[in-house]
């Protein structure tokens, strides 16, 4: 059973995400803050992280950063209500970023793109 | 020359005088001189003349006196003479009568000195009021041959026993048949002609009158020290003398016998022989002259300092106004044009003087006039400035207050902006949770749900997304007000998005029976951030669809225009009123019609295309002929974008 990290501060959202992904059969683990999320990232392998920007203790950014600076073969993906640009994905994709999705999203969009993310090889 | 007034009048009076003095005086000097000289002369002249005919009176009445002695019955002189036959001691007798008639002649004041007898037989002094000539002869004598002929005077001649000069007097004694028998000689005593010599009336202190005879000797003088001697040791030789003694009669300037220059006059007498002369020391009458040239100077010169005293008393007189008037105007001109000047004199100057404080009381009119009228002026300005001063104020108050109006409206629109930042993250949060769990729900993952449930489920879930697009556009918005919005952009092929575009909204358009319809051109590649200008298109057809009726048409145009590329969406809707046009595109501006309630927008959809457009460095714009007729919106992009 593939795992994933899903990290958001509203608890709502990582219910919902939870409730939807393991439907899909995968190991859902959720915390609500960055520092809880380097923890779990450190003392555990996940084969996605999907990983909110905005939160309030430790930023998205800094959890990103910080992960790709001690393992950069982690399987990160951006959730965010802030748009991102092809180009601003391709330069933060070189930075090891493995994907990007924009909030609120509709369910079936959402799955298909996990899947295909879990997926990839890095 | 730059003399005060003063000055000029009395070196003109000086001048003047000095001029009119100095020509007075020479001319008088001139003229008087002459004048002196030639009175002089003539003065000379006449007392000459006068001498002369005193001398020839004397002459003359010695001549009467003799010829009375000689005719005198008493003296019977013819009977005195021998060849009469007379006896010895009547011979004696009659010689002692004849000789005490003459001597009593001689003794009395008639002029002679010496009477004798010549008898013409023998051309012997037959007697004699000096008994020792008796006997003498004397026949040589002139006074004995001139005698026989008639009355003779001699000359002038030096008479040794007498030691003087002295004249002869002869005349013939004629017997009872008037033949001549003797000579009558009378010796005369020059004593009333040296008196007339001698009379110095009118010949001054060196004036001098003598007499020279024929043998240059001096005869007699009006000088003491010559005296009424014939000085033979003093003969005369001057230019006078020797012009005279050749019987001329003249006058000039020359050196007489002493020596001295004299001014003379000479005049030959005739009768007597003689050469009379009158003379004055050259110095003395230059000594007039120089008196009277001193005189003319002094009385000259008084009238110049007269007419001087007279240029300082009249130029006082006449720049006294004057000064008073220079004074007055300077005091005037001053500033002080109360100042009267006080010259009551019915002349010009007081005329002036008028006139002068006439003019100072028109000044002083004038000068009060201007300064109320400067007074006016200052109080009009002094209001103006106070105006302006308030104005200032006011405006300075009021743009302070504005700015800080400003600064308090962009506080808030700052405070907006982070609100809307803030709240449009906060309000997208929510929507996540919310749109899933209605997702699930619906897709039955929490059971079977009826139809009325799904329905109500489905309505919750389109206003979810209606609010999901809400925050989606104003995030935009206030990306674009606060500058963060931007473009990446790629090369673009406008066509193949118009297509898209229309292919995605045909089906949309086909459900409310809409004709959609495309006209697009092969437009060049052009720079444009694709996800952006489909936004624009997409919102483009919404509103087109939204906004048209029934069997209504859309048609969709791109085309190239210049260094643009163009794109119009027209449709046959209801059309934007003009004031309405103009408000089109600001955000959160929505038409008001009666079909709003069935349209749905956020009104920011036409806002946020404008920002895109205009990002891009184009135009977009909405056309209509009114509420109606349908409305075209069209935009503009460059061929070659310039990323603003």
């Amino acid at each position: 059973m593939k795992r994933i990290l899903h990290v958001d501060n509203e608890p709502d959202t990582l219910a919902s995400v939870k409730t939807i992904l393991e439907k899909e059969g995968y190991d859902v683990t959720s915390v609500s803050t960055g520092m809880e999320a380097v923890k779990e990232i450190q003392a555990d392998g996940y084969d996605l992280v999907l990983l909110d920007i905005m939160m309030p203790d430790l930023s998205g950014w800094d959890v990103f950063t910080r992960v790709m600076k001690v393992s950069p073969k982690y399987k990160i993906v951006f959730l965010s209500v802030l748009d991102v640009t092809s180009e601003r994905l391709a330069e933060l994709k070189k930075h090891g970023l493995t994907g990007y999705i924009t909030k609120p999203f509709d369910r079936d969009v959402f799955v298909k793109k996990v899947v295909d993310l879990v997926n990839l090889k890095k | 020359m730059r003399l005060p007034v003063s000055t000029k009048i009395i070196l003109l009076f000086t001048l003047i005088s000095l001029v009119t003095a100095t020509v007075l005086t020479l001319f008088s000097d001139y003229s008087s001189q002459q004048a002196f000289l030639d009175w002089n002369q003539d003065h000379l002249d006449s007392i000459v003349l006068l001498k002369e005919q005193e001398i020839n009176i004397l002459f003359e009445k010695q001549a009467e006196i003799f010829q009375m002695i000689a005719e005198n019955e008493e003296m019977r002189i013819a009977e005195l003479f021998p060849y009469f036959g007379q006896e010895e001691e009547e011979q004696f007798l009659k010689e002692k009568t004849v000789v005490n008639a003459l001597s009593s002649y001689t003794q009395s004041n008639f002029g002679f000195f010496e009477l004798f007898l010549l008898d013409v037989e023998t051309g012997k002094i037959l007697l004699s009021t000096n008994e020792s000539e008796v006997g003498k002869y004397r026949a040589d004598k002139e006074f004995y041959r001139k005698g026989l002929e008639g009355l003779f005077i001699s000359q002038f001649y030096y008479s040794f026993p007498l030691q003087n000069t002295a004249i002869s007097f002869s005349i013939p004694i004629h017997d009872l048949q008037q033949q001549t028998i003797g000579v009558l000689v009378g010796r005369v005593d020059l004593q009333e002609i040296f008196e007339v010599m001698n009379e110095p009336a009118g010949l001054g202190q060196t004036g001098e009158t003598y007499l020279v005879n024929v043998y240059n000797y001096l005869i007699a003088s009006s000088k003491k020290e010559t005296g009424n001697t014939v000085l033979i040791t003093q003969p005369v030789y001057t230019e006078a003398s020797k012009s005279c003694l050749q019987g001329k009669s003249g006058s000039g300037v020359y050196q007489n016998f002493e020596g001295k220059t004299v001014v003379g006059v000479y005049h030959w007498i005739p009768e007597r022989n003689v050469c009379i002369l009158a003379e004055m020391n050259e110095q003395e009458v230059l000594a007039t002259v120089l008196y009277q040239r001193w005189m003319a100077f002094v009385i000259g010169g008084s009238i110049a300092l007269l007419m001087i005293l007279l240029g300082f008393y009249f130029s006082a007189k006449l720049t006294k106004p004057l000064e008073i008037l220079s004074k007055g105007a300077e005091i005037i001109g001053k500033g002080n044009l109360k100042h009267t000047i006080a010259i009551t004199s019915q002349d010009e100057f007081g005329e002036l003087s008028r006139e002068f404080n006439t003019m100072a009381g028109n000044l002083a009119a004038s000068r009060k006039q201007i300064e109320k009228d400067l007074e006016k002026k200052q109080l009009t300005e002094k209001s103006l400035r106070s105006f302006q001063v308030e104005l200032e104020d006011r405006v300075e108050k009021r743009t302070e207050e504005l700015s800080k109006a400003n600064e308090k409206l962009e506080e808030l629109d700052k405070m907006k902006d982070n609100f809307l930042n803030i709240v449009t993250h906060e309000l997208r949060n929510p929507l996540v949770p919310i749109k899933l769990q209605l997702e699930l729900l619906i897709d039955g993952d929490f059971g079977k749900l009826s139809k009325k449930q799904l329905d109500s489920l489905r309505m919750i879930l389109r206003n979810e997304e209606r609010l999901d697009t809400l925050t989606a556009d104003m995030l935009d918005m206030t990306r674009m007000k606060t500058g963060k919005f931007k473009l990446f952009p790629t090369s673009v092929s406008l066509t193949s998005l118009v297509k898209n575009a229309v292919d995605e909204f045909t089906v949309l358009a086909a459900l409310r029976s809409i004709t959609l319809t495309a006209d697009t051109q092969q437009l060049p590649m052009i720079s444009a951030d694709q996800i952006r200008i489909t936004q624009v298109l997409s919102n483009l057809l919404t509103n087109a669809i939204k906004f048209t009726s029934e069997q209504g048409t859309i048609q969709i145009k791109a085309f190239e225009e210049k260094d643009n590329c163009v794109v119009q969406v027209t449709d046959s809707g209801l059309g934007i009123s003009k004031e309405n046009i103009e408000k089109l595109f600001e955000a959160f501006y929505q038409i008001e019609t009666r079909v709003q309630r069935k349209t749905e927008g956020t009104g920011l959809g036409l806002a946020i295309c404008k920002g895109i457009i205009e990002a891009h460095g184009g135009k977009i714009w909405a056309e209509s002929e009114g509420e109606g007729k349908g409305s075209t919106f069209s935009f503009t992009l460059p061929k070659k974008m310039i990323i603003l």
